[in-house]
């Protein structure tokens, strides 16, 4: 037996115990929304929570007519792993887990593992990044190369691949904001992928293996502290690598929003707009649902004087995805996600849509480009940098 | 089975082939609902997002005499079940929310609005809909209310949910769109019930989709409350607690009102717990009087508390006074719930409460099945009371499932003897309640005979498959 098989027959008396009570995928409490970003667009329960214990219940039945087809395989990988299907579960199941070992499953399984997962995890081994680039480019968004490799620094900041990669206007604005409030502080040149994408599709062995190698190059340096600027990262050492490894994560984590607000509260310090302008904040999974900071985004932004803040209707932990690890696991999928969300933002009226996680800043800008809307995307951080 | 090639290319060609799907998974997961009674999968299921589409597939399933199933979430404990080769429609995702009229105090919606999505929109604007909560769980629909004459939290305006029903939009058999009450006008608005004939929308509500498609539902709603406030009593005769029930009932005092048999630890034989609403003139003169009322029935108070964390938090079991995560894990294994339910008169309550304790603590198959009684629980109404009766039997012991469906079999003979009324009809269960009501079943197949000549929708839920 594989060790998904293993792991999918723990949940054989876990699993029974959903009593269909819907609170997976409904978003009543805020109107006539849904919480489950794939049951939204595909309308289908076989796409959700629900149809989802179903595939595990027909598997560990061994319903010999259950075949891991292309269609079967595709339902299972298109999971956002959001998080909100197990923060409001009435009967407590741990369906996160679940979901990420059924993709495991899959994995060892199936004939028709997604292009888009296999070639992901490809570029992971081969580069050490999801976006399988070259480490030559990596820091070429950086101007103050002294800040790479300080043995004697403080904090480190674990930029991530997302933000290294690609949204690089986050990581400029955070060495900015450590660089504006005096930290001590470094970024490793050597630092890989957390190990997200494994982690997400159940792969735990690979998974940490990332998580462990960048521990260890934390542990060369004289560092207490690890910043993070990528939620999911976040999650995924303090979380995830704890739970799949029962080792606590050895270094204070914090997130750059927790840094801005501790920096700012101790020295009283409020900031303000010549002008009025109006915002929108999109709590990302991992940050909200995943690491349970939501008032820190919305008390920051409570600091800074001609700035309106415009919830919309899912907010807090009721969020909705931008998409997040459908990037990989069903990018078409993904796209519709993002737009809805990209939507929700722009039916509020704000003239600013703000994030706090590169991959979503990432979803969410192609979202508002698709719906050719005028709403700003950024980045919390960046908002700070400016105003700093 | 799936359907024919020919007939599935035909559903995609009417709502586009993302909406139809034929696939295993998706067969199994709608050929059910809640409940462990056996099923056969339907050959396909649909996702119609429109009327047209609707009025489109009934044609087509009426020409070539194919059985349509309609659903909403499936979050019944019922008993829904499918004949092979049929085609599921789920109408869930029709859920938008119309009009909301606050001069006729009226909201409508399509079906597929779950409850609480259409209630949580009207609070935003300070109003509520008269029939708070409904037998299934949050997320079930407004159609699927109506169909199944669920049991709403609601005592001031009457329990049953067809009572809130103020209009309904119907596909009929023969495909033709019809409008009850004031709305069978065209010229006029959902207003009015009880007008222009009989009252249609009452051959619709409970009928378990069996004379129509239902395709929107206009409701009654109402001002939101100011103040709610709670009681909570115990009591050592159950006589003495629907005396203090009826006497609270007759002043139509209170929003809500439960009677909890089993589980205490003390000689409580049962528990009241009672939620109350109004403005801030008349809250204080309910809550006082209904306490008296209580007391002088020798109850005696307890955990206001339990009422209040549930009627926040919609959670059931607070009502026993456990958090619900730790409800739904007490046992070792998981179970499942052969729900039977009814109506009953005041006088009859003492009765059938002393009738199923007797049942569940003598019959030695319920201890071999590792019965487990979640709870007997009475739905205060303004004319007598609701009465649950949730056994658990474990889920994966298929001898347990068996005994316990045949036990709830039973148990809905003996609520028959005893003049209990079941409202909510199901595959498993309709044709076993129904019989019993003679003439007046014979009636209601006649109508169906009448208005689904080729038995097309939902085949053998309220009435035997072969007419």
């Amino acid at each position: 037996m594989v060790q998904s098989e293993a792991q999918l027959k723990e949940y054989l008396n876990i699993v029974y115990r959903c009593i269909g009570c819907n609170f997976c995928l409904e978003n009543s409490w805020v109107g006539p929304y849904h919480g489950c970003p794939i049951f939204d667009v595909m309308g289908f329960e076989s796409y959700g929570p629900r149809g989802r214990n179903l595939i595990i219940k027909r598997i560990l039945a061994n319903d010999e007519k259950l075949k891991l087809d292309k269609k079967l395989t595709e339902r299972i990988f298109s999971c956002a792993d959001c998080g909100y299907c197990e923060e409001f579960c009435m009967a407590g199941l741990p369906l996160v887990e679940m979901f990420r070992t059924l993709m495991n499953y899959a994995l060892e399984h199936s004939e028709y593992i997604p292009n888009s997962i296999e070639s992901a995890h490809k570029r992971l081994v081969n580069k050490d990044n999801i976006f399988g680039l070259s480490e030559e480019k990596k820091f070429d968004w950086l101007e103050d190369k002294s800040v790479l490799d300080r043995k004697d620094a403080e904090i480190i900041y674990f930029v991530g691949c997302t933000t290294l990669y690609n949204q690089t206007q986050i990581a400029k604005a955070i060495v900015s904001i450590l660089k504006k409030t005096h930290a001590n502080f470094t970024i490793l040149s050597n630092e890989k992928c957390c190990g997200y994408p494994f982690y997400a599709t159940g792969d735990l062995k690979k998974g940490t293996k990332f998580t462990k190698e960048n521990i260890k190059l934390f542990k060369q340096t004289n560092a207490k502290i690890v910043l993070f600027s990528c939620p999911g990262c976040m999650k995924t050492f303090i979380r995830d690598y704890e739970k799949a490894t029962k080792e606590h994560f050895p270094f204070k984590a914090m997130h750059i929003l927790e840094y801005i607000n501790n920096y700012l509260k101790e020295r009283r310090i409020f900031l303000h707009f010549d002008r009025p302008l109006s915002a929108t904040y999109h709590d990302p999974c991992h940050l909200g649902r995943g690491l349970k900071l939501y008032d820190i985004p919305r008390e920051l932004l409570s600091r800074i004087e001609n700035l309106r803040l415009i919830e919309m209707p899912r907010a807090r932990d009721k969020s909705f995805c931008c998409g997040g690890a459908l990037t990989t696991n069903n990018p078409k999928i993904k796209e519709k996600v993002s737009e809805r969300r990209a939507k929700e933002a722009i039916d509020t009226g704000a003239q600013v849509f703000l994030q706090a996680c590169p991959t979503c800043a990432l979803n969410l800008k192609k979202g508002v480009s698709k719906l050719k809307s005028d709403i700003v995307v950024k980045d919390i951080v960046e908002l700070f940098d400016e105003l700093l | 089975m799936t359907l024919k090639q020919e007939y599935v290319a035909f559903l995609k060609d009417i709502v586009g082939p993302e909406r139809v799907s034929t696939e295993y998974i998706d067969r199994v997961f709608y050929s059910k609902d809640l409940s462990m009674d056996p099923t056969e999968l339907p050959g396909a299921v649909v996702l119609p997002k429109t009327v047209d589409e609707i009025i489109k597939i009934v044609k087509f399933a009426n020409k070539n005499k194919i059985p349509i199933y309609v659903r909403g979430r499936g979050s019944g404990l019922f008993g829904f079940k499918v004949k092979e080769d049929s085609i599921v429609l789920v109408l869930s995702g029709m859920n938008k929310i119309l009009n909301i009229d606050k001069k006729h105090l009226t909201v409508t919606t399509e079906t597929g609005a779950v409850w609480l999505a259409v209630n949580s929109m009207l609070w935003k604007q300070g109003y509520e809909l008269t029939a708070q909560w409904h037998g299934g769980a949050i997320s079930s629909t407004l159609g699927g209310a109506v169909m199944a004459n669920t049991v709403a939290r609601t005592s001031e305006d009457g329990t049953a949910f067809g009572e809130t029903v103020v209009s309904l939009e119907v596909v009929l058999p023969n495909s033709q769109v019809i409008r009850t009450g004031s709305a069978a006008n065209p010229k006029s608005i959902p207003f009015e019930r009880y007008t222009l004939g009989p009252d249609l929308a009452g051959l619709f509500i409970g009928s378990a989709g069996s004379f129509g498609i239902l395709t929107k539902v206009s409701l009654k709603i109402r001002r939101k409350q100011d103040v709610t406030e709670y009681l909570s009593f115990r009591f050592r005769d159950y006589y003495d607690a629907i005396n203090a029930v009826i006497e609270i009932e007759q002043r139509n005092l209170i929003q809500f009102g439960i009677i909890l048999i089993g589980d205490f630890s003390d000689d409580t034989v049962c528990a009241l717990r009672i939620v109350l609403t109004g403005d801030f003139n008349n809250i204080m003169y309910k809550k006082k009087l209904t306490e008296s009322i209580c007391i002088s029935h020798n109850g005696e108070p307890d955990n206001p508390e339990y009422v209040k964390n549930f009627w926040e938090t919609y959670y059931y079991s607070w009502l026993r006074g456990r958090d619900t995560r730790q409800y739904y894990i007490w046992a070792s294994e998981p179970y499942f719930c052969p729900e039977v339910y009814g109506y009953f008169p005041f006088e009859q309550l003492p009765k059938i409460y002393d009738v199923i304790l007797d049942e569940w603590n003598h019959n030695p198959d319920i201890k071999k099945y590792k019965g487990i009684l979640k709870g007997v629980d009475t739905f205060i109404t303004p004319n007598g009371g609701f009465v649950w009766f949730d056994p658990l039997f474990p889920k994966l012991d298929p001898e347990a499932v068996e005994f316990g469906l045949q036990f709830r079999n039973r148990m809905f003979d003996i609520f028959m003897e005893l003049g209990g009324c079941p409202s909510t009809m199901s595959s498993a269960t309709s044709k076993l309640i129904l019989s019993k009501t003679g003439y007046t079943y014979e009636f209601m197949k006649l109508l169906k005979k009448t208005i689904d000549p080729n038995n097309i929708l939902n085949p053998g839920v309220l009435f035997p498959e072969e007419l």
